[in-house]
């Protein structure tokens, strides 16, 4: 079953609302923090948020771009794009699969 | 107190490394936030991660650079445990009716001291492989002016004045209070205020040793040596422990009606020398098979 847990513990949920985030283009902190809430309803706390993003990087799905101020923007890898891919077709398809049972239920 | 300088305070609880990597770029979101308490307990929580999991610090650290150090720090701990529940076997020997029994010799007497040099060996051999690490740490704290490491390396030492001014501090109000002749409910209270001060300070000193440690960058070939006198501390644990379930058997044929009396805190304090020491055999095996996979 296709879940939200990527093998980053209780950042996994957070860790894949960033990838969603900066699928639409790169983007600081308080932007994705910004982003998030408007795409997700979630609203992620600053510690929560720069958690994910050191695992994240870590595993090079997101890297840090040149940044002419304070703010350090991201975006997202080759192997982050790959990745988020990978879950949001296996959400899909999770998807897919919940709704036909409650249409034939 | 501004918004700046509470924002740097929590920024000084993170690690130096993920303060290297994400420092500024934090600072700046946190501007941007109302510091309120759920954001505090979330960059809290971050803080702990981040001495957690120092593996996601940002590049400064090289996951898998020292291998040696997290089986041989848990070892480290499984021996302070250790070393723990025997003050609290010798406390529950020293003044006893148990005495007069291991002074005219028998098993009992030979029990305790094989027991006493197996345990001056593990201290031994615990030095052997922990000093050189620790002089090391100590002398790039010194070395590189690190606030950090120098404060953790001093716990140890604040926790020791600490003990000797609570010590100090009770025995004065006793004599002050007009005497030796304290009621047994006193004695009890002096007793658990000592023995909980002296858990709170080893936990301490270990947290700070053990800590400082990990975040100084003390070569591997020390830690490499250190497997040998681990598995010299963890063989004499094991053997301590035989000793003391040997003097328990020897106590309760000597002295049934005391020892029946003891039974309880001497299976307590077995349980948990045997598990300590379990600990420290796994963390000396684990030391020993990172070593044939990485050579």
């Amino acid at each position: 079953m296709p879940t939200f847990d990527l093998g980053l513990g209780r950042f996994s949920e957070p860790a894949l609302l960033i990838l969603v985030s900066l699928a639409g283009g790169a983007k600081h902190g308080y932007s994705m923090m910004e982003d998030i809430t408007h795409i997700s309803g979630v609203k992620l706390g600053p510690g929560t948020l720069y958690g994910a993003i050191a695992r994240l990087e870590q595993r090079n799905l997101i890297e840090p771009l040149p940044s002419e101020d304070r703010r350090q923007p991201y975006r997202l890898t080759e192997a982050g794009r790959e990745f988020l891919q990978m879950q949001l077709n296996n959400l899909e398809q999770f998807t897919t699969t919940g709704l036909r049972r409650l249409a034939a239920s | 107190m501004t918004k700046q300088e509470r924002v740097q305070w929590l920024l000084r609880l993170f690690p130096s490394a993920w303060r290297m990597r994400y420092e500024e770029e934090f600072t700046e979101l946190l501007l941007q936030q109302r510091l309120g308490p759920f954001v505090l307990l979330d960059v809290i929580m971050c803080v702990l991660d981040a001495h957690l999991h120092p593996e996601f610090s940002g590049p400064q650290y090289i996951p898998g650079k020292n291998p040696y150090r997290a089986p041989l720090l848990a070892g480290f701990c499984a021996y302070i445990v250790f070393v723990l529940a025997g003050m609290a076997f010798y406390g529950m020997v020293d003044d006893s009716p148990y005495l007069k029994v291991m002074h005219q010799g028998g098993s009992l007497h030979w029990a305790w001291n094989i027991t006493a040099d197996l345990a001056g060996l593990t201290l031994l051999a615990m030095l052997a492989g922990g000093v050189p690490i620790v002089l090391v740490a100590l002398r790039q704290a010194f070395k590189e002016k690190r606030k950090d490491l120098l404060l953790l390396l001093a716990l140890p030492l604040f926790a020791l004045v600490s003990l000797i001014v609570i010590y100090g501090g009770t025995i004065l109000i006793i004599l002050l209070m007009g005497g030796s002749h304290l009621p047994q409910s006193g004695t009890q209270l002096i007793v658990s205020i000592w023995s909980i001060s002296f858990i709170i300070a080893a936990v301490v000193s270990v947290a700070g040793t053990c800590l400082a440690i990990t975040r100084s960058a003390v070569g591997i070939s020390l830690f490499k040596f250190a497997r040998y006198p681990g598995i010299i501390t963890t063989a004499a644990m094991a053997l301590v422990v035989g000793g003391i379930v040997w003097w328990g058997i020897s106590a309760g044929e000597a002295l049934p009606q005391v020892f029946a009396g003891n039974l309880a805190g001497w299976v307590a304090i077995v349980a948990v020398m045997a598990l300590a020491t379990l600990v420290a055999g796994f963390s000396a095996a684990r030391s020993f098979s990172i070593h044939n996979q990485t050579s």
